[in-house]
């Protein structure tokens, strides 16, 4: 299964990025699986290749853990879709989540010596 | 319910990674400029191969059931999103197999039921099968009890034989006088069948000792609920049948209709008491025959045992008759040889032998066969219509075959769906099926009423009905699965399936038409017979024409008192205001069956015995002018032709015209001696006085070489009275019914009707192939005529584009129009070019129930040639139109 897409360089996600990328995708509203892996891609500058089959695991997850929940319902094309939103406990878990991602994205630029990376 | 939830999250993410593909498909469409199937097969590679869009992989958590669940659920969504198509189908098949199973209902009934006895299939019914001389009265097929005692003597191949014979009686019972039907049994009869009583006990070998010594009776349970509401102290009671009390013995068992379902009996009784029913009364005379025998075989012999085993002894038993010269007698070299070469077959007989189903067997058949064509026409034509689903859906196959789904899913999603149209369509035929029985047993009870057979559903017929289901699946869902399964997801998204599956269908409708057209051509010979007959009636005048039946000899009277009653009846009826004329004749006329014999004519250049038997009826003086059917020559019958003697016998006839046609060319008629054929070299005794019109007097098919006897002179039993009425029926019959209260209250007037009426019932199989013909034409065309509108519309869709470059480029629109019009006018040529071989070959089957038309008559066949031909041209038009309003700017920019 060779596609074109493995001829661009992208950005390798990091192990357990996905998730906090998925709940600040939902904090603008509700979304379909391919409008997140969109929505993410496109907020990155296209610099995150989205690998669909680790989205929807990663869907399931949080779906498990009571953060999001998904419900049937029509794209903008007129695609029946599956919709996901943030519960109230998601929507505490995005600051959770961020200000750990900050603190460690902070950690990793001052390790590696990169101005402005922390915040 | 954990499993349940789990089973709907399974399914949900299937459905779910199927809509990521499309809307990601959609996506790169519309940014990125990709064709369909590129961005298809892009967002499928970007998906990645997931095990959850694979439910064939072994690793796939799917069960069957799910996978099922889930495709029933799809093909539910399918069909509620096409519902015309679906109605069409679903219509479709309900024709096609409500009409099946009713047929096959009726046929089960009538021709392959067994009768509910023990052991139905060691059950054997005997038959003559060879020549059979002279005259032996009697009706159709039957054998002589002579011959069943003696065999009962002799034989080893049978457990047990029995004999039966069918009586038409007037019974006097707890509901008052009836015409009813009653079977007269030998004593082995109900041992032979492996019965027991309900009530009571049966007749048995104590019932079958002395000549009409056994006035007893064994009720059937369906008279003994019905008239006497179950009542178990029935036994012991006294029921008069035809004026003789019979003391009631024992009721039979439940659902145990005798041997012939067309009239069960509403009693039985010892064959000793034969004299009861039948005129002549005797047993011991070998050239009567009214009986069947059945017997039930040996343990460890076959049927065909039993036969060969049985021969010796007939031989034997042909040899004994000749040689005591009591019967048969006279007879020539060649017809001794010929009697004597005769053999006695032993046939199947568990399901009994009714007098009628000789007679339904060729109809049934042929309705079987129509509504062969017609459940095929219907499966051609869901096949149709569900290839033309699946070749409008091909992108949405294809949209599931590019995540990955195998060929066998897709064939299977597509069967599910063909299954669940099918089942709909089945349970809506089941519906239909008792609707259409009762329709054609509507036509069948014309003939007699209380018949054994109904239009509820048995379980063998709705397993039938069930099989029937599973082949229409098979039939019309295989082609389309199969055909959506070899989608190739590239190749049907690029193509945009313009043309696919066209060819198929076109197939598909040309045998549509030519099923239509065999099932119109049926139709036009089977209207054509129907009106021939009609037109033709039976040579008389039937309008205004009334009749009746009285056998005072049914209703307990002497002879003597029986001919005194009749010329009374005659005497005061002919007075009743509103009739014009009255005469009376032995058998009633158009009745199918009658009086027959072979006659012996000593004409100037020798004598002869016809080769065929001769229409025969006894009638009085004045007959012929209530028919309005003219003596040509000679005289009639006049009060001077009184009583002659104690034989059956008369020394005066009239014959028909073609009678002197065909044996007497170019003779003096009046004055020739003739006499029944039995013995050729004995003297002629009776005398030709008259000749009359040709008229038909059993069947409008028959001959008319007739012969007519004097009434008076011999009167045994009862007449049917005819009447030349200026009042309606309605108005005359209770008049007529007071007369003969005054004469005798106690005789039972049966058969009141006009002779239209009789017509009507003597011709009961034609109206019902003429009527249920063309149902079934009308259906099929019907069904052909949404295949070929179908097929029409498809390809207009698809030379859209052809059609608005020639339009753009100037051509004339009327064109576009020809385009369709010459499409449907080849479909139908192919059509009508595969029916007329098939029209041929069908022929042998129908053409014993046609007259005056060949199976492949041409006007019929032009006729609905041109009746398809003029439809499919009413059913192009409309794609005609369309094709020809095709606007090029939007046609070509749809692609």
């Amino acid at each position: 299964m060779t596609t074109q897409e493995n001829d661009r360089d992208h950005v390798e996600l990091l192990q357990g990025t996905l998730d906090v990328l998925i709940l600040r995708t939902l904090l603008h509203g509700p979304q379909h699986g391919q409008g997140i892996a969109r929505a993410i891609e496109r907020t990155s500058g296209d610099e995150f290749l989205i690998d669909h089959g680790s989205l929807y695991p990663a869907l399931k997850r949080l779906e498990k853990r009571r953060w999001i929940e998904a419900e049937w319902g029509v794209s903008s094309n007129n695609r029946r879709a599956r919709f996901y939103d943030l519960t109230p406990l998601g929507r505490a878990q995005v600051d959770v989540e961020m200000r750990r991602w900050r603190r460690l994205s902070a950690a990793m630029g001052r390790v590696l010596g990169i101005e402005g990376a922390g915040g | 319910m954990g499993r349940g939830r789990s089973r709907r999250s399974d399914l949900d993410e299937r459905e779910e990674a199927i809509a990521h593909v499309r809307i990601e498909a959609d996506r790169l469409i519309e940014e990125e400029g990709l064709t369909e199937p590129e961005a298809l097969s892009r967002a499928r590679a970007r998906f990645g191969h997931h095990e959850q869009l694979d439910p064939t992989d072994s690793r796939g958590r799917m069960s069957f059931a799910d996978t099922l669940a889930r495709d029933v659920r799809l093909a539910v969504r399918r069909l509620i999103a096409s519902p015309l198509s679906t109605a069409v189908i679903v219509g479709s098949l309900m024709i096609g197999i409500g009409v099946s199973t009713a047929i096959f209902s009726l046929a089960d009934q009538t021709l392959l039921r067994p009768m509910p006895v023990t052991d139905p299939e060691r059950v054997a019914q005997l038959a003559w099968d060879g020549h059979w001389v002279g005259e032996g009265r009697g009706w159709g097929e039957l054998l002589p009890h002579p011959l069943y005692v003696e065999l009962q003597e002799e034989q080893a191949v049978f457990s047990s034989i029995a004999a039966r014979s069918p009586g038409d009686v007037t019974l006097i019972g707890p509901a008052g006088s009836e015409r009813a039907r009653i079977g007269l049994v030998t004593g082995s009869f109900f041992e032979t069948m492996g019965l027991r009583p309900h009530l009571g006990r049966l007749v048995d070998e104590g019932d079958d000792q002395v000549l009409d010594g056994h006035p007893v009776a064994v009720l059937s349970h369906a008279y003994w609920a019905s008239r006497y509401g179950a009542d178990s102290s029935v036994v012991g009671r006294q029921i008069r049948v035809n004026g003789r009390p019979l003391s009631i013995i024992g009721v039979a068992p439940e659902g145990y209709y005798g041997t012939d379902w067309s009239r069960p009996p509403v009693l039985w009784t010892s064959m000793m008491m034969n004299g009861l029913v039948h005129r002549w009364g005797r047993l011991d005379e070998p050239r009567v025959r009214f009986q069947h025998v059945y017997a039930r075989l040996a343990p460890g012999v076959s049927r065909l045992d039993a036969e060969a085993g049985i021969q010796p002894w007939f031989s034997r038993y042909l040899r004994r008759g000749m040689e005591r010269g009591d019967w048969p007698g006279g007879l020539t070299e060649t017809e001794s040889a010929a009697y004597l070469a005769s053999r006695l077959a032993v046939l199947p007989g568990g399901a009994g032998s009714a007098d009628r189903a000789g007679e339904l067997r060729q109809p049934v058949l042929i309705l079987s066969f129509a509504t062969a064509l017609l459940l095929l026409l219907a499966c051609v034509n869901v096949a149709n219509l569900s290839l033309a689903r699946a070749v409008a859906q091909t992108r949405d196959t294809a949209v599931r075959t590019a995540p990955g789904a195998s060929r066998a899913r897709i064939m299977l999603e597509r069967m599910v769906e063909s299954g669940l149209l099918a089942l709909l369509g089945g349970a809506a035929g089941v519906a239909l099926a008792p609707v259409v029985s009762r329709a054609i047993l509507h036509y069948l009870e014309v003939g007699g009423a209380g018949m054994a057979i109904g239009p509820e559903l048995d379980g063998r017929t709705l397993v039938t009905a069930l099989t029937v289901c599973v082949l229409a699946t098979l039939l019309s869902g295989v082609g389309p699965a199969w055909f959506a399964a070899s989608t190739r997801p590239m190749g049907a998204l690029r193509t945009r399936s313009a043309s696919s599956g066209l060819r198929t269908r076109r197939a598909l409708v040309v045998g549509q038409v030519a099923l239509a057209l065999v099932l119109l051509t049926g139709a036009a010979l089977f209207g054509s017979t129907l009106r021939t007959l009609r037109g033709q009636g039976p040579g008389f005048e039937t309008e205004q024409l009334v009749t009746f039946a009285v056998n005072p000899r049914n209703d307990g009277r002497t002879a003597e008192e029986s001919k005194r009653i009749l010329e009374d009846i005659l005497d005061r009826a002919s007075g009743v205001p509103g009739i014009e004329s009255m005469g009376l004749a032995a058998w009633g006329m158009l009745r199918g069956s009658g009086w027959g014999n072979s006659m012996l004519v000593e004409a100037a250049d020798g004598r002869f015995v016809t080769p065929d038997n001769l229409p025969m009826n006894a009638v009085t003086p004045g007959f012929f002018d209530v028919l309005g059917v003219d003596v040509l020559r000679g005289r009639d019958f006049d009060a001077g032709d009184r009583t002659f003697g104690d034989e059956w016998l008369w020394d005066r006839v009239i014959v028909s015209e073609s009678f002197v046609e065909r044996y007497l060319p170019g003779q003096e008629p009046l004055g020739v001696r003739i006499d029944f054929g039995r013995d050729p070299s004995a003297a002629a005794r009776m005398e030709i006085i008259g000749v009359v019109e040709d008229f038909a007097e059993q069947r409008l098919r028959d001959p008319l070489p007739q012969v007519y006897f004097p009434f008076w002179q011999q009167v045994r039993g009862g007449a049917t009275f005819y009447a030349r009425a200026r009042a309606p029926l309605s108005e005359v019959a209770p008049t007529i019914r007071e007369r003969i209260d005054e004469i005798d209250p106690v005789l039972t007037v049966a058969d009141v009707r006009t002779l239209d009426e009789q017509i009507d019932r003597l011709l009961v199989f034609e109206r019902m192939l003429a009527s249920l013909g063309s149902a079934f034409a009308l259906f099929g065309t019907l069904l052909a005529m949404i295949g070929i509108y179908g097929v029409l519309s498809f390809s207009v869709q698809a030379r859209r584009k052809e059609v608005g470059i020639r339009i753009a480029l100037g051509a004339p629109t009327a064109s576009a129009s020809r385009l369709v019009v010459a499409d449907a006018l080849r479909l139908t040529f192919l059509g009508v070019a595969v029916a007329l071989p098939s029209i041929w070959l069908l022929g042998g089957l129908v053409r014993s129930h046609l007259y005056g038309v060949s199976p492949m008559s041409p006007p019929q066949i032009l006729g609905a040639s041109a009746a398809i031909l003029l439809l499919c041209l009413i059913v192009s038009a409309v794609p005609a139109r369309r094709m020809a309003r095709t606007d090029p700017l939007e046609a070509l920019r749809v692609e």
